[in-house]
């Protein structure tokens, strides 16, 4: 009777307990299955936000790498125009090469014109001096041969002060031989250094279209990310 | 008497529980504090886990923003652009896929071995390594309690996979995101100089031809001209 009374009471406890645990628990999921759902829609809105944000920044840093690529762009064009005004440099420089070398033969025939003539007017003057000295001529021939003498004097001089002149034009010319010298050798460094920068920003603007293209990458993937992201937080929200 | 006794007992333990099934949810049922006792925290709902998993992740996420803001504000000779790709492939691999938190020792360990030597150099000289554990611990949490979440509920499991999509995912294209930043920043600045040189280079041979061809000029027009 008891055993009977107690499995009864044990049948019932347990299909109480079952009922009850039932209903419990379909409050509860219910219940708190909608709040979750709420909170999962307003957890996906943040991602959606965190993606959208990600986003704009791709946009953001697209729009300055595209001005970036345009500044490369310009100065890869600006390199090759200064490569050419540079080789047109070298060959302008090589003309006046050409023009030194000319004057310095020039120079270097005058001076020996002039050292010719200023000897030659020197032993002019010497013999006169002497012919002075021996006292031979007449009072007459000694007047102009004084005469002679002090203008060719005044002509030596004159020769000599053009033959310092071209002296000194002859060590301009070697001067401006050795300035060449130096630019050439500058001019060599410098192509040699504009092809390095032309390659150089080639180089980064291949670069800077990488980027372009890994930004772009990302970018779908992020897309395909908020797509995704989408489509999930329709399913959990409710129909309108 | 005694079956009377059970059969009483019984019964009350059926209405308790009854009454305890038919219970509010937690959320709608704030449990006093007792007199007596220190005050007890309410149990949290589902919403308010999921609530606290966004704010984790959100934590997470400024952490992460900060230490990818103080990498890029390196100097570029200790390569940032370097360092944020390495991080970024660190925060986003299976190492950080775990749910219990490793002991500093092995999360350093871990961080020392995920990135190259020159990176981990500046990491520990700029005092990043601290705030690069804190980052691993928080994010092993976030996903030791998404993956609780996900057991539990339908929704955790969505919320799990975009906490492991946002890990795994977004973090690395954030970091490649500012990766890309500071080589365009590094490369406008090279590209300024560039332009400079290549303006001097010029300059200065545009100059040096004038006065060469103007003291070639002036000899020639003391010879008396060119011939």
């Amino acid at each position: 009777m008891t055993t009977k009374l107690l499995v009864s009471l044990g049948s019932t406890v347990s299909a109480l307990l079952a009922m009850g645990g039932g209903v419990g628990v379909y409050r509860h999921s219910k219940y708190e299955s909608e709040e979750a759902r709420k909170a999962t829609v307003v957890a996906m809105q943040y991602f959606e936000h965190t993606l959208g944000r990600a986003r704009d920044s791709i946009q953001q840093s697209a729009d300055l790498r595209s001005d970036l690529i345009q500044k490369t762009d310009a100065l890869l064009k600006d390199v090759a125009q200064t490569e050419q005004e540079l080789a047109k440099h070298g060959t302008l420089v090589a003309a006046l090469n050409e023009r030194r070398e000319a004057a310095q033969v020039r120079v270097g025939t005058y001076l020996a014109e002039a050292r010719t003539a200023v000897g030659e007017a020197t032993a002019t003057v010497g013999r006169c001096r002497a012919i002075l000295l021996e006292d031979k001529l007449a009072e007459d021939r000694k007047g102009d041969v004084e005469s002679n003498i002090r203008t060719m004097t005044k002509d030596v001089r004159e020769i000599h002060d053009r033959l310092l002149q071209l002296e000194a034009l002859g060590a301009r010319c070697d001067a401006l031989a050795d300035r060449l010298l130096v630019f050439n050798e500058g001019h060599r460094a410098s192509l040699t250094r504009i092809q390095q920068i032309r390659q150089e920003t080639r180089q980064k603007l291949d670069q800077q279209k990488t980027r372009q293209a890994a930004s772009e990458e990302v970018g779908e993937r992020l897309r395909r990310l908020q797509s995704e992201l989408e489509s999930d937080l329709k399913s959990l929200r409710p129909e309108p | 008497m005694s079956n009377l006794g059970l059969t009483g007992s019984v019964a009350t333990i059926a209405a308790l529980v009854l009454v305890g099934c038919s219970t509010p949810p937690k959320a709608s049922a704030p449990m006093l504090p007792s007199p007596v006792q220190p005050a007890a925290k309410p149990a949290l709902t589902l919403a308010d886990e999921i609530q606290g998993t966004i704010d984790a992740i959100d934590s997470a996420m400024s952490g992460y923003d900060g230490i990818l803001t103080r990498i890029q504000q390196l100097p570029d000779d200790k390569n940032p652009g370097e360092i944020i790709g390495e991080v970024g492939d660190y925060v986003g691999s299976e190492r950080l896929g775990v749910k219990e938190v490793p002991a500093e020792k092995d999360i350093v360990a871990g961080i020392s071995g995920s990135v190259s030597t020159n990176s981990w150099l500046a990491i520990v000289e700029t005092e990043l390594l601290g705030s690069l554990v804190d980052l691993t611990r928080q994010l092993v949490r976030l996903n030791a309690r998404t993956a609780t979440l996900a057991l539990d509920y339908e929704q955790g499991r969505t919320l799990q996979k975009y906490a492991v999509k946002i890990r795994r995912e977004l973090m690395p294209l954030l970091a490649e995101l500012r990766r890309l930043g500071v080589a365009d920043r590094l490369d406008k600045a090279a590209v300024a100089n560039l332009e400079f040189e290549t303006l001097r280079i010029i300059t200065a041979s545009r100059q040096s031809l004038q006065s060469l061809e103007h003291d070639t000029r002036a000899i020639e027009s003391e010879l008396g001209g060119r011939q």
